[in-house]
């Protein structure tokens, strides 16, 4: 396991509390469901996986301000949607995460496929795992 | 009433069955509220899943499930009498080490569940499409269930 022993470059989510001052002003009036998200930890990226169901290319908004990544989903209701039965209900979604500066801000991407949003947010060059060669004294 | 004595376990059961009702307790026999993504949790029974809305056209019916993250080959589909059968698997972190997990609160693991659609079902027509996270499951109706309006003649 060659990289075992990498930096763990934490990201932490958040907190309600905190983020008062950023959260009136990036999420929009409406219903909001905090969708689950799976994080891990590549050699070079964090990448985070959004379910995200109901949302399209066009609905899907990522964004980073001020080490604030913003995730959020709009989903469209959906032509003639009065089911006879009904288990779930779309609605958007918004989640936000704090970045720590181990991540590279600038080239952060998404991809969205089959309802999952991918998140790759690579590791700024510094925590990066380097290996230092040794040369040998004759 | 027990002499006016308030049962307050007894009401308590009461309130349980009515909320059951009208939660539709068919879900899984618990009557639980359909909660998003927490299917396959550990130590809890199994739920319902994925979850799913029916609507009843007059030509067909349209099943749709809540399902992101499946690979659509992977996704199994049914049909006996008027029973639909749904069966696959949500991939999670299978792949990567778990040393390198960070999250893991997506719900993952194999599923099944049949749908029972109150009608008869013309089984060659169904065809399914997933998009965005959603498998929409098209059923036409057989013939003779589709509603046939009726002419009023005046005498």
């Amino acid at each position: 396991m060659p990289n075992a022993t990498a930096t763990r470059t934490e990201m932490t989510e958040s907190p309600a509390g905190t983020a008062a001052t950023a959260a009136p002003a990036t999420r929009e009036e409406g219903r909001y469901l905090t969708p689950p998200v799976d994080i891990y930890e590549t050699e070079n990226d964090l990448v985070v996986l959004v379910d995200l169901p109901g949302v399209g290319q066009d609905g899907v908004d990522v964004r980073v301000d001020d080490g604030l990544l913003t995730i959020q989903g709009r989903t469209t209701p959906q032509r003639g949607d009065d089911p006879a039965y009904r288990e779930f209900g779309l609605v958007s979604f918004h989640r936000q995460f704090q970045l720590s500066d181990q991540v590279d801000h600038e080239k952060i991407t998404g991809e969205l496929r089959h309802g999952v949003l991918t998140v790759r947010l690579p590791k700024a060059e510094k925590v990066k795992p380097r290996r230092v060669q040794v040369t040998v004294a004759s | 009433m027990n002499g006016g004595v308030w049962t307050v376990f007894e009401e308590m059961d009461r309130l349980r069955r009515d909320l059951d009702r009208v939660l539709g307790g068919t879900r899984s026999g618990r009557g639980d509220l359909p909660s998003f993504g927490v299917a396959f949790l550990p130590a809890e029974a199994p739920r319902a899943y994925p979850l799913v809305n029916i609507h009843d056209d007059p030509e067909r019916y349209r099943v749709d499930c809540l399902a992101p993250g499946l690979d659509p080959d992977a996704i199994e589909i049914s049909v006996t009498g008027s029973q639909i059968a749904l069966s696959g698997r949500k991939t999670g972190l299978d792949q990567i080490p778990a040393e390198r997990w960070h999250r893991v609160e997506r719900a993952t693991g194999h599923f099944q569940r049949t749908i029972n659609l109150p009608g008869e079902i013309d089984r060659d027509g169904v065809a399914a499409r997933y998009r965005d996270g959603i498998l929409s499951i098209s059923v036409p109706k057989a013939e003779k269930s589709r509603p046939k309006s009726i002419p009023v003649t005046v005498a």
